[in-house]
């Protein structure tokens, strides 16, 4: 499988890794019976962003340093 | 195009089953909805600039990695147009993958957070990849970060008890991220 397919297998993924992750919250609250977000779901949920955010920011500078 | 599109989803998702994440048919099909309403926007964008330039499109730049590249410049559109064109389109695409549909307004800014977080991942397999430059990454990344500031601040004023400035605050999150692909579609050279 060539490195074209391979960028756009691993977007989907994120699509459907980040989908899944919020819908197993959501299920698992409505499960409790929730009607909203405890703080440590709302930790989980955020934390995963910030992790897409510092992921995103050492990416680009390492795209920076090899002059991209 | 389509049925290439439709090929190459049937192999991510026999890719992804291999990987122990299996789809429902009802979560493929809507998968396939979801991504091939973004190929709608990429196509209605890629036909202006066939008009444009003739029915030619610019041959690869000599330094770039050609297909590798393009097809992550597109990918990427594809993605974000699939998401964020309209943020109530995107919300309901996620219902439609089989996931639990928003109850109330919690539900709502989760999935909202999700799709923000799936940009970001998107943008950085895009930059790594070389779909886009350190340049493009870095505005990407500062139009997520306004977004993010909205999504906070809507779920601020939600525990503040402010539905009103909450549901305004989502609106804007979601109007950044329509605005994102805005820009990104700008890019996809």
């Amino acid at each position: 499988m060539g490195p074209a397919v391979s960028v756009a297998i691993d977007l989907l993924v994120a699509l459907l890794n980040n989908a899944a992750q919020i819908s197993q919250l959501i299920q698992s609250a409505q499960a409790n019976g929730q009607t909203t977000l405890t703080g440590e779901q709302w930790a989980t949920i955020t934390g995963a962003d910030d992790s897409a955010e510092v992921s995103l920011a050492k990416a680009i500078e390492a795209a920076k340093a090899a002059g991209h | 195009m389509l049925t290439l599109l439709s090929t190459l989803l049937g192999l991510v998702f026999s890719w992804l089953a291999g990987k122990g994440l299996t789809l429902t048919p009802d979560q493929q099909v809507a998968t396939t909805a979801l991504v091939t309403s973004g190929v709608a926007g990429l196509g209605h964008w890629l036909g202006g600039e066939w008009h444009a330039r003739n029915a030619t499109l610019p041959p690869p730049s000599p330094n770039s990695t050609g297909t590798g590249k393009t097809a992550g410049a597109i990918a990427l559109m594809i993605v974000l147009a699939g998401l964020a064109g309209t943020g109530a389109g995107s919300l309901a695409a996620c219902s439609s993958l089989g996931l639990a549909s928003p109850k109330g307004f919690d539900q709502q800014l989760a999935e909202a957070y999700g799709i923000h977080t799936a940009v970001l991942v998107a943008a950085t397999t895009a930059v790594t990849s070389g779909a886009i430059s350190s340049a493009d990454a870095i505005q990407v990344q500062s139009m997520a970060n306004t977004a993010r500031g909205f999504l906070d601040a809507a779920r601020v004023a939600e525990s503040a008890g402010d539905p009103a400035t909450a549901a305004g605050k989502l609106a804007l999150a979601t109007n950044a991220l329509g605005a994102l692909q805005t820009y990104l579609n700008s890019k996809g050279h």
